[in-house]
């Protein structure tokens, strides 16, 4: 079964994020199973800020989402807009806006929600989280 | 196959309204059929007469009649949620059973 998983909730009031982790290890841990990529829309794309900063005795999201990304080679894609208004900016949209800084983490892209659109076309199941 | 948009968030609560019509654009531009669903909070966007203010957010209300460019033609809600209310008249009220069947007939359903 291929599978995408579109997260909504945020980081931060949500266990969306956690959740979504916990079944994408799941399905890379079945062969019979293939994550295809993971779409963050709403407030879930405040993952990406690398300005969030966590205290050192918890748990960092980001840093999971980062290195399980890395690890299965699976595309982490933001939502632009949704990005893009919550602060969470590449170079490209940091020099548009005529910003100094550019706050995305390594290992996520800004995409359209068109890539969402080719996400759930190719996908056999898309798993949202709220 | 067509994706239901189901909102149930106050256009004026947050974000999520806007995000599941744009959404519902993006995937009617890609020519990918859809179709919305309105209940609770989300019943307000199809409410008539809306006077809102700047402050108050996008008037999402005025996107509704774009929809026909988009052949968004399918807007569903419960009647019993709007009996009595005026309401845009490119939604369909819908019976309890009715309701429950759109609600369980489309493959993909994401919820705002």
């Amino acid at each position: 079964m291929r599978y995408a998983l579109l997260i909504k909730g945020s980081p931060f009031s949500s266990r969306a994020c956690h959740s979504a982790l916990t079944f994408a290890q799941a399905i890379i841990a079945n062969s019979k199973h293939q994550l295809l990529g993971v779409f963050f829309y709403q407030d879930s794309v405040l993952i990406g800020n690398k300005l969030n900063q966590v205290a050192r005795d918890e748990f960092n999201i980001q840093t999971a989402w980062q290195v399980f990304g890395q690890t299965n080679n699976i595309p982490l894609s933001l939502c632009i807009a949704a990005a893009v208004g919550r602060g969470v900016i590449n170079e490209t949209e940091s020099q548009r806006y005529e910003e100094t800084v550019a706050t995305l983490a390594d290992g996520f892209t800004l995409e359209g929600l068109g890539s969402l659109v080719a996400l759930m076309n190719d996908s056999d199941k898309l798993i949202t989280f709220n | 196959m067509t994706t239901l948009i189901h909102i149930t968030s106050s256009p004026y609560q947050g974000l999520a309204a806007k995000e599941g019509l744009e959404l519902a654009l993006v995937l009617a531009t890609f020519e990918q059929p859809v179709a919305f669903a309105f209940s609770g909070a989300g019943v307000a966007l199809l409410l008539n007469e809306q006077q809102s203010s700047h402050q108050h957010g996008k008037a999402l209300y005025k996107m509704l009649p774009s929809f026909e460019f988009y052949d968004i033609d399918k807007l569903y809600v419960p009647a019993i949620e709007v009996e009595g209310l005026s309401i845009s008249p490119l939604a369909t009220p819908v019976t309890h059973t009715e309701w429950q069947d759109i609600l369980t007939r489309h493959a993909c359903v994401l919820r705002f």
